[in-house]
Protein backbone atom coordinates (compact mmCIF):
# COMPACT_ATOMS: atom_id res chain seq x y z
CA UNK A 1 0.00 0.00 0.00
CA UNK A 2 1.39 3.47 -0.90
CA UNK A 3 2.39 5.56 2.17
CA UNK A 4 -0.26 8.34 1.96
CA UNK A 5 -2.99 5.73 1.88
CA UNK A 6 -1.41 3.83 4.75
CA UNK A 7 -1.76 6.99 6.84
CA UNK A 8 -5.33 7.30 5.58
CA UNK A 9 -6.13 3.75 6.68
CA UNK A 10 -4.78 4.40 10.16
CA UNK A 11 -6.99 7.47 10.40
CA UNK A 12 -10.04 5.58 9.10
CA UNK A 13 -9.36 2.86 11.63
CA UNK A 14 -9.17 5.38 14.45
CA UNK A 15 -12.25 7.49 13.56
CA UNK A 16 -14.16 4.33 12.61
CA UNK A 17 -13.65 2.83 16.08
CA UNK A 18 -14.53 6.16 17.72
CA UNK A 19 -17.84 6.11 15.83
CA UNK A 20 -18.40 2.43 16.56
CA UNK A 21 -17.87 2.81 20.29
CA UNK A 22 -20.71 5.34 20.46
CA UNK A 23 -23.25 2.89 18.99
CA UNK A 24 -25.66 1.11 21.35
CA UNK A 25 -24.45 -2.45 21.96
CA UNK A 26 -27.40 -4.25 20.38
CA UNK A 27 -27.18 -2.16 17.17
CA UNK A 28 -23.47 -2.57 16.52
CA UNK A 29 -23.90 -5.30 13.96
CA UNK A 30 -26.20 -3.13 11.84
CA UNK A 31 -23.36 -0.90 10.66
CA UNK A 32 -20.97 -1.12 7.71
CA UNK A 33 -17.96 1.08 7.01
CA UNK A 34 -16.96 1.71 3.40
CA UNK A 35 -13.80 3.41 2.10
CA UNK A 36 -11.51 3.50 -0.92
CA UNK A 37 -7.74 3.15 -0.98
CA UNK A 38 -4.89 2.27 -3.34
CA UNK A 39 -3.17 -1.08 -3.51
CA UNK A 40 -0.01 -2.00 -5.39
CA UNK A 41 -0.47 -5.26 -7.27
CA UNK A 42 2.24 -7.80 -8.14
CA UNK A 43 3.15 -5.93 -11.33
CA UNK A 44 3.70 -2.76 -9.29
CA UNK A 45 0.61 -1.13 -10.77
CA UNK A 46 -1.54 0.91 -8.43
CA UNK A 47 -5.26 0.18 -8.33
CA UNK A 48 -8.04 1.85 -6.36
CA UNK A 49 -10.22 -0.55 -4.43
CA UNK A 50 -13.33 -0.21 -2.31
CA UNK A 51 -13.51 -2.01 1.00
CA UNK A 52 -16.60 -2.59 3.10
CA UNK A 53 -16.28 -3.94 6.60
CA UNK A 54 -19.01 -5.06 9.02
CA UNK A 55 -18.85 -6.82 12.40
CA UNK A 56 -19.56 -10.55 12.30
CA UNK A 57 -19.20 -11.68 15.93
CA UNK A 58 -18.94 -9.42 18.98
CA UNK A 59 -17.58 -9.97 22.46
CA UNK A 60 -20.05 -9.62 25.33
CA UNK A 61 -18.85 -6.06 25.90
CA UNK A 62 -19.42 -5.15 22.24
CA UNK A 63 -15.93 -5.28 20.80
CA UNK A 64 -15.54 -6.66 17.30
CA UNK A 65 -14.27 -10.23 17.60
CA UNK A 66 -14.51 -11.11 13.92
CA UNK A 67 -15.38 -8.89 10.94
CA UNK A 68 -16.11 -9.51 7.27
CA UNK A 69 -14.39 -7.38 4.62
CA UNK A 70 -15.62 -7.18 1.03
CA UNK A 71 -13.15 -5.82 -1.50
CA UNK A 72 -14.04 -4.71 -5.03
CA UNK A 73 -12.78 -2.26 -7.67
CA UNK A 74 -13.64 1.28 -6.62
CA UNK A 75 -15.97 3.50 -8.64
CA UNK A 76 -14.36 6.63 -7.20
CA UNK A 77 -11.58 8.83 -8.60
CA UNK A 78 -9.58 9.20 -5.37
CA UNK A 79 -9.00 7.38 -2.11
CA UNK A 80 -10.94 8.25 1.05
CA UNK A 81 -14.75 8.42 0.69
CA UNK A 82 -15.23 7.18 4.25
CA UNK A 83 -18.87 6.29 4.75
CA UNK A 84 -20.84 4.43 7.40
CA UNK A 85 -24.18 2.84 6.56
CA UNK A 86 -26.78 1.46 8.91
CA UNK A 87 -28.83 -1.54 7.75
CA UNK A 88 -32.21 -0.20 6.60
CA UNK A 89 -31.10 3.32 7.52
CA UNK A 90 -32.33 6.47 5.79
CA UNK A 91 -28.91 7.87 5.09
CA UNK A 92 -25.17 7.66 5.29
CA UNK A 93 -22.56 9.18 7.61
CA UNK A 94 -19.68 10.64 5.59
CA UNK A 95 -16.43 11.53 7.28
CA UNK A 96 -14.93 14.92 6.43
CA UNK A 97 -11.16 14.36 6.65
CA UNK A 98 -10.32 18.09 6.71
CA UNK A 99 -12.73 19.08 9.46
CA UNK A 100 -12.53 15.77 11.29
CA UNK A 101 -16.32 15.38 11.60
CA UNK A 102 -19.04 12.99 10.46
CA UNK A 103 -21.84 14.50 8.35
CA UNK A 104 -25.16 12.75 7.89
CA UNK A 105 -26.71 12.88 4.42
CA UNK A 106 -29.94 11.35 3.16
CA UNK A 107 -29.48 8.23 1.09
CA UNK A 108 -29.54 8.82 -2.66
CA UNK A 109 -32.77 7.54 -4.17
CA UNK A 110 -33.33 6.52 -7.76
CA UNK A 111 -36.83 6.69 -9.25
CA UNK A 112 -38.47 3.55 -10.61
CA UNK A 113 -37.77 4.71 -14.19
CA UNK A 114 -34.12 5.42 -13.38
CA UNK A 115 -33.74 1.98 -11.84
CA UNK A 116 -35.32 0.47 -14.95
CA UNK A 117 -32.85 2.29 -17.22
CA UNK A 118 -29.92 1.14 -15.07
CA UNK A 119 -31.29 -2.40 -14.94
CA UNK A 120 -31.47 -2.68 -18.73
CA UNK A 121 -28.06 -1.03 -19.10
CA UNK A 122 -26.53 -3.69 -16.85
CA UNK A 123 -27.85 -6.20 -19.39
CA UNK A 124 -26.01 -4.38 -22.17
CA UNK A 125 -29.06 -2.77 -23.82
CA UNK A 126 -28.27 0.26 -26.04
CA UNK A 127 -30.25 3.49 -25.65
CA UNK A 128 -32.50 2.49 -28.56
CA UNK A 129 -33.10 -0.99 -27.11
CA UNK A 130 -33.93 0.44 -23.68
CA UNK A 131 -36.34 2.87 -25.35
CA UNK A 132 -38.07 0.00 -27.17
CA UNK A 133 -38.59 -2.22 -24.11
CA UNK A 134 -39.68 0.71 -21.93
CA UNK A 135 -41.97 1.98 -24.68
CA UNK A 136 -40.54 5.50 -24.60
CA UNK A 137 -38.45 7.60 -27.02
CA UNK A 138 -34.64 7.39 -27.08
CA UNK A 139 -34.58 11.04 -25.94
CA UNK A 140 -36.52 10.08 -22.82
CA UNK A 141 -33.96 7.37 -22.05
CA UNK A 142 -31.16 9.92 -22.54
CA UNK A 143 -33.02 12.29 -20.20
CA UNK A 144 -33.22 9.58 -17.49
CA UNK A 145 -29.55 8.73 -17.98
CA UNK A 146 -28.51 12.38 -17.53
CA UNK A 147 -30.58 12.60 -14.36
CA UNK A 148 -28.87 9.45 -13.03
CA UNK A 149 -25.41 10.87 -13.84
CA UNK A 150 -26.25 14.12 -12.05
CA UNK A 151 -27.65 12.37 -8.98
CA UNK A 152 -24.71 10.00 -8.64
CA UNK A 153 -22.04 12.51 -9.71
CA UNK A 154 -20.75 10.25 -12.49
CA UNK A 155 -19.92 10.81 -16.17
CA UNK A 156 -21.18 7.72 -18.00
CA UNK A 157 -23.36 4.64 -17.75
CA UNK A 158 -20.63 2.21 -16.74
CA UNK A 159 -19.58 4.44 -13.82
CA UNK A 160 -23.25 4.77 -12.89
CA UNK A 161 -23.67 0.98 -12.78
CA UNK A 162 -20.64 0.45 -10.55
CA UNK A 163 -21.62 3.35 -8.29
CA UNK A 164 -25.20 2.09 -7.96
CA UNK A 165 -24.11 -1.45 -7.09
CA UNK A 166 -21.33 -0.34 -4.71
CA UNK A 167 -23.80 1.93 -2.93
CA UNK A 168 -26.71 -0.53 -2.91
CA UNK A 169 -28.98 1.77 -4.91
CA UNK A 170 -30.51 -1.00 -7.04
CA UNK B 1 5.54 -2.91 13.14
CA UNK B 2 4.27 0.28 14.72
CA UNK B 3 1.74 0.59 11.90
CA UNK B 4 0.57 -2.95 12.36
CA UNK B 5 -0.12 -2.31 16.01
CA UNK B 6 -2.05 0.81 15.10
CA UNK B 7 -4.32 -1.14 12.75
CA UNK B 8 -5.21 -3.52 15.52
CA UNK B 9 -6.54 -0.58 17.47
CA UNK B 10 -6.19 -0.40 21.24
CA UNK B 11 -9.86 0.58 21.17
CA UNK B 12 -10.67 -2.98 20.19
CA UNK B 13 -8.16 -5.06 22.15
CA UNK B 14 -9.56 -8.48 23.07
CA UNK B 15 -7.62 -10.66 25.48
CA UNK B 16 -9.79 -13.75 25.79
CA UNK B 17 -12.94 -15.18 24.26
CA UNK B 18 -15.33 -16.94 26.65
CA UNK B 19 -17.03 -20.24 25.84
CA UNK B 20 -20.36 -18.42 25.49
CA UNK B 21 -18.87 -15.93 23.06
CA UNK B 22 -17.36 -18.78 21.05
CA UNK B 23 -20.80 -20.39 20.70
CA UNK B 24 -21.79 -17.59 18.30
CA UNK B 25 -19.73 -19.22 15.55
CA UNK B 26 -22.26 -22.08 15.47
CA UNK B 27 -24.85 -19.71 14.00
CA UNK B 28 -23.86 -19.72 10.35
CA UNK B 29 -26.68 -17.35 9.37
CA UNK B 30 -24.76 -14.53 11.06
CA UNK B 31 -22.13 -14.88 8.35
CA UNK B 32 -24.73 -14.63 5.61
CA UNK B 33 -26.33 -11.60 7.25
CA UNK B 34 -22.91 -9.92 7.34
CA UNK B 35 -22.54 -10.57 3.59
CA UNK B 36 -25.97 -9.17 2.90
CA UNK B 37 -25.05 -5.95 4.75
CA UNK B 38 -22.01 -5.43 2.56
CA UNK B 39 -23.02 -6.49 -0.95
CA UNK B 40 -25.89 -5.27 -3.12
CA UNK B 41 -27.10 -8.64 -4.39
CA UNK B 42 -29.97 -10.56 -2.79
CA UNK B 43 -29.10 -13.73 -0.87
CA UNK B 44 -31.41 -16.55 0.18
CA UNK B 45 -30.81 -19.96 1.71
CA UNK B 46 -32.79 -23.04 0.66
CA UNK B 47 -33.23 -25.89 3.15
CA UNK B 48 -33.97 -29.00 1.07
CA UNK B 49 -34.73 -31.11 4.12
CA UNK B 50 -37.53 -28.80 5.23
CA UNK B 51 -38.33 -27.62 1.69
CA UNK B 52 -38.22 -24.08 3.00
CA UNK B 53 -36.30 -20.87 2.64
CA UNK B 54 -34.19 -20.62 5.79
CA UNK B 55 -33.11 -17.04 5.17
CA UNK B 56 -34.06 -14.23 2.76
CA UNK B 57 -32.02 -11.01 2.66
CA UNK B 58 -33.67 -7.61 2.69
CA UNK B 59 -32.29 -6.47 -0.66
CA UNK B 60 -35.45 -5.52 -2.62
CA UNK B 61 -34.11 -6.83 -5.94
CA UNK B 62 -35.61 -10.26 -5.43
CA UNK B 63 -38.61 -9.51 -3.23
CA UNK B 64 -41.18 -8.39 -5.87
CA UNK B 65 -42.78 -5.92 -3.47
CA UNK B 66 -42.93 -8.35 -0.52
CA UNK B 67 -41.00 -8.10 2.73
CA UNK B 68 -38.10 -10.50 3.25
CA UNK B 69 -40.12 -12.22 5.99
CA UNK B 70 -43.09 -12.75 3.61
CA UNK B 71 -40.86 -14.29 0.94
CA UNK B 72 -39.29 -16.54 3.58
CA UNK B 73 -42.76 -17.72 4.64
CA UNK B 74 -43.82 -18.29 1.02
CA UNK B 75 -40.76 -20.40 0.34
CA UNK B 76 -40.93 -22.33 -2.91
CA UNK B 77 -44.42 -20.87 -3.59
CA UNK B 78 -42.64 -17.57 -4.23
CA UNK B 79 -41.46 -18.89 -7.59
CA UNK B 80 -44.94 -20.01 -8.60
CA UNK B 81 -46.37 -16.61 -7.73
CA UNK B 82 -43.70 -14.36 -9.21
CA UNK B 83 -42.06 -16.18 -12.11
CA UNK B 84 -43.91 -15.94 -15.48
CA UNK B 85 -45.05 -19.34 -16.82
CA UNK B 86 -42.40 -19.89 -19.55
CA UNK B 87 -39.63 -19.17 -17.05
CA UNK B 88 -41.28 -21.35 -14.42
CA UNK B 89 -40.99 -24.26 -16.85
CA UNK B 90 -37.39 -23.19 -17.45
CA UNK B 91 -36.66 -23.21 -13.71
CA UNK B 92 -38.12 -26.67 -13.32
CA UNK B 93 -35.91 -27.89 -16.16
CA UNK B 94 -32.83 -26.15 -14.70
CA UNK B 95 -33.58 -27.79 -11.38
CA UNK B 96 -33.85 -31.19 -13.01
CA UNK B 97 -30.75 -31.02 -15.24
CA UNK B 98 -28.83 -29.24 -12.47
CA UNK B 99 -29.39 -32.10 -10.06
CA UNK B 100 -28.59 -34.66 -12.75
CA UNK B 101 -25.24 -32.93 -13.24
CA UNK B 102 -24.67 -32.54 -9.51
CA UNK B 103 -25.29 -36.20 -8.77
CA UNK B 104 -22.48 -37.16 -11.14
CA UNK B 105 -19.90 -35.11 -9.22
CA UNK B 106 -17.54 -36.89 -6.81
CA UNK B 107 -18.73 -36.39 -3.25
CA UNK B 108 -15.71 -34.48 -2.03
CA UNK B 109 -15.89 -32.03 -4.96
CA UNK B 110 -19.59 -31.22 -4.70
CA UNK B 111 -19.08 -27.96 -2.83
CA UNK B 112 -16.73 -26.63 -5.53
CA UNK B 113 -19.53 -26.08 -8.04
CA UNK B 114 -21.87 -23.14 -8.66
CA UNK B 115 -24.90 -23.09 -10.94
CA UNK B 116 -25.78 -19.79 -12.61
CA UNK B 117 -28.93 -18.97 -14.61
CA UNK B 118 -31.16 -16.01 -15.54
CA UNK B 119 -34.93 -15.81 -15.29
CA UNK B 120 -37.65 -13.19 -15.26
CA UNK B 121 -39.55 -12.07 -12.18
CA UNK B 122 -42.88 -10.26 -12.16
CA UNK B 123 -42.55 -6.96 -10.33
CA UNK B 124 -45.41 -5.59 -8.23
CA UNK B 125 -46.35 -3.18 -11.04
CA UNK B 126 -46.65 -5.90 -13.67
CA UNK B 127 -43.23 -5.15 -15.01
CA UNK B 128 -41.04 -7.98 -16.14
CA UNK B 129 -37.54 -7.81 -14.75
CA UNK B 130 -34.58 -10.07 -14.64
Amino acid sequence: MPQPDLDLILEINSVGFNFYNEIALKERKCYTLSCDFHLKNQEGEIILINQKITPLFLTDDGKIWKAICIVSLSSERYSGNIKIYKRGGAGVFKYDLECGIWNFTEKLKLSRREKEVLGFSIRGFTINEVARVMNVSPDTVKFHRKKIYRKLGVANISEAIVFATNNKLI
Amino acid sequence: MENINNIFSSKNTIHTISDDERKQTGNYLEVIKAFSRTIYTGIYVIDYQKNKFEYVSENPLFLCGHTAEEVKEMGIRFYFKNVPQPDLDLILEINSVGFNFYNEIALKERKCYTLSCDFNLKMCLNQIWI
